[in-house]
């Protein structure tokens, strides 16, 4: 038995001359949250579809769920859930008349089905809602709705494609509550979404630019070791004249506002002070700097920026 | 500081439901607002109530001192406002959408092409001007909709929720955009679900139930909020959130990442903390209390 959930090698997948994915070489160990991040276009959905044995690769090979990702795809696909942004629940359906429709898509047995039901009927919120339409359900309910009917035949793997676009806080908190819940049943969860600070909930994130894998491993461990340069938030009585002269000073590799306040990331081996001498005399004496523990979002901005580099 | 619209005891109901509860807030003039809530806590009416198109029941509006109910018409050359599903014509091209909004606001000869070409320049679509909308990506989608939503020159520009879905990269481009307006002086309101863009903005709204439960500048809320908030860095963040939250002596306790947060009341001691997760068994040494984040004072307050 592998411990992986998915293992791939040089996985490749070609639109004519465009390289959507090139090469991309890694695993996700079974249990795991794997979050998948990375611009629009940078091929996730792409290899979520590979992943998923909906697209054939062009080149590389690979397992998921412990088959072939080129010759038993549709094993793979009893064995998965799926769940996209765009997950056309029927809206005009009701909430229950939703998880039957899916429970008949995946040949549920009946009785099965039917206790799945009670179960998710009893244990969240859907429970009071189950005769409403579709259409009528605030966002967080209805993101719930579809993780249920992609997880009632008890996939070994979920793939869920930015679930929470749109999703108020709390409700974002509940629906990872329940991708949680997955993880410890042993469900490996394999995640995208925009959002970095719901990333740092994962065990292990991969990042992937222009179809290339950019850096994998656990969030904390990458925003140690792979972050170029400090990340300094910068208060002053002038954000947007000193936020211009930080532009072009050396040795700053990019500078946001941030409310009243500037966050500059400076590049390796730069000193603040040095950086903030350069500054005009108005400015400076106005201004203080404090280092930050970069984010997710810093990390990903910079390494975006290596990538177009 | 002046005010730019001005809500006072503003409501609105669909049939049964209250959406907007008696709301009286002031955005400020020249600065970016952004009006955060959890889903159903108004936002979206709101906007379209100070968009001029939607009515409400009772209350006032003021846009710069002039009632809305007195003279709109002349008002609305004065607003942009770009809705949640921004009505881009998707079988059109960057240019002619454009063009279509130009129309629509009566934007015509020099001027038109001057604010064209700069609108195109500043939202960085110049390159794709012959690109069909629907072609576009999710970031430049928006940025589209920023520009038609600025075709007109407003002084107020209400944007909801335009960054939804947007990859980090261009969200910050936007954010950039955002900025850009206001230097120049626009006013700018923006709803989000993302907390750290009411960190972006130079004021926040805090919006519940149709009412509004917190405003004001976003480092002095995180610097002055009522509770304490600590932090306790574990590698078993999940379980110890649910040892604590059995114990039920905090106000809350939350997961963030690889820690969590405990809120407690002002008067309740770190040492307090200490020895309740003492007497739990859990390593209490790392215990730090910290300055909450935006998503910290969200949750304490929008559950509470």
């Amino acid at each position: 038995m592998t411990v992986y959930a998915v293992q791939v090698t040089n996985l490749r997948r070609q639109f004519g001359d465009f390289v959507a994915v090139n090469n991309v070489s890694f695993e996700v160990e079974k249990g795991e949250i794997f979050g998948f991040l990375g611009p629009n276009g940078a091929g996730k959905s792409t290899t979520i579809r590979m992943l998923c044995g909906l697209l054939l690769p062009s080149g590389g090979q690979g397992e998921v769920v412990g088959y072939d990702l080129m010759k038993e795809s549709e094993s793979i696909k009893t064995k998965i859930g799926y769940m996209s942004q765009k997950f056309s629940l029927y809206q005009t359906l009701t909430v229950e008349e939703n998880l039957d429709f899916y429970a008949g898509i995946y040949l549920m047995n009946r009785d099965v089905h039917a206790q799945k039901k009670d179960e998710f009927f009893t244990q969240t919120e859907l429970g009071k809602v189950r005769g409403r339409l579709v259409a009528d359900l605030p966002v967080g309910a209805r993101q719930l709705l579809a993780l249920l009917c992609a997880i009632q035949h008890d996939p070994e793997m979920i793939f869920l494609d930015e679930p929470t676009a749109g999703v108020d806080p709390l409700a974002r908190r509940y629906f990872w509550e329940q991708i949680n819940h997955l993880s410890e049943r042993n469900v490996t969860v394999f995640v995208t979404t925009h959002y970095l600070d719901e990333a740092e909930e994962c065990d292990r994130i991969a990042m992937i630019f222009n179809g290339k894998l950019a850096a994998i491993g656990e969030p904390d461990v990458l925003k140690r070791t792979r972050f170029p340069g400090r990340v300094y938030s910068v208060q002053t009585d002038h954000p947007w004249d000193t936020a211009d002269q930080l532009r072009t000073a050396t040795g700053v590799a990019d500078v946001t506002l941030f409310g009243s306040e500037l966050h500059a990331t400076l590049k390796p081996n730069v000193e603040v002070a040095a950086v903030l001498q350069s500054l005009p005399n108005h400015l400076r004496s106005t201004v203080t700097a404090t280092e930050l523990v970069p984010t997710l979002e810093d990390l990903f901005i910079a390494l975006t920026r290596e990538e177009l580099q | 500081m002046t005010t730019a619209i001005c809500v006072t005891g503003l409501c609105k109901r669909f049939r049964e439901n209250s959406a907007l509860d008696s709301l009286s807030f002031d955005f400020p003039a020249r600065m970016i607002s952004a009006l955060v809530g959890p889903d159903g806590a108004g936002k979206t009416t709101l906007l379209r109530i100070m968009a001029g198109i939607l009515d409400y029941d009772s209350g006032q509006i003021q846009m710069f001192g002039e009632d809305y109910r007195k003279g709109f018409e002349a008002k609305k050359a004065a607003i942009g406002y770009m809705p949640q599903r921004f009505g881009l014509y998707e079988d059109l091209t960057v240019q002619e959408n454009i063009d279509f909004f130009a129309d629509l606001f009566g934007v015509r000869g020099n001027e038109r092409r001057e604010r064209v070409k700069r609108l195109l320049e500043f939202s960085r679509l110049d390159p794709f001007t012959k690109r069909l909308a629907g072609q576009l990506s999710g970031g430049m989608k928006q940025k589209l909709g920023l520009a038609c939503a600025l075709i007109h020159n407003p002084q107020v520009l209400l944007l909801d929720e335009p960054t939804n879905g947007v990859d980090p990269v261009s969200r910050r481009e936007f954010w950039k955009l955002l900025y850009d307006l206001n230097r120049a002086g626009t006013t700018v309101v923006i709803s989000s679900p993302y907390m750290d863009e009411a960190e972006r903005a130079g004021h926040f709204a805090l919006m519940s139930k149709g009412r509004l439960i917190a405003h004001g500048i976003p480092a002095d809320e995180r610097r002055n909020f009522q509770f304490a908030v600590y932090t306790l860095p574990t590698d078993r963040a999940r379980a110890v959130k649910e040892q604590l939250c059995r114990r039920n002596e905090f106000r809350s306790v939350n997961l963030f990442g690889n820690s969590v947060h405990i809120v407690t009341d002002k008067s309740f001691q770190q040492e307090n903390v200490k020895t309740v997760l003492e007497s739990e068994r859990l390593e209490s040494a790392s215990l730090q209390q910290i300055v909450p984040t935006f998503e910290d004072i969200y949750i304490a307050l929008s559950t509470g």
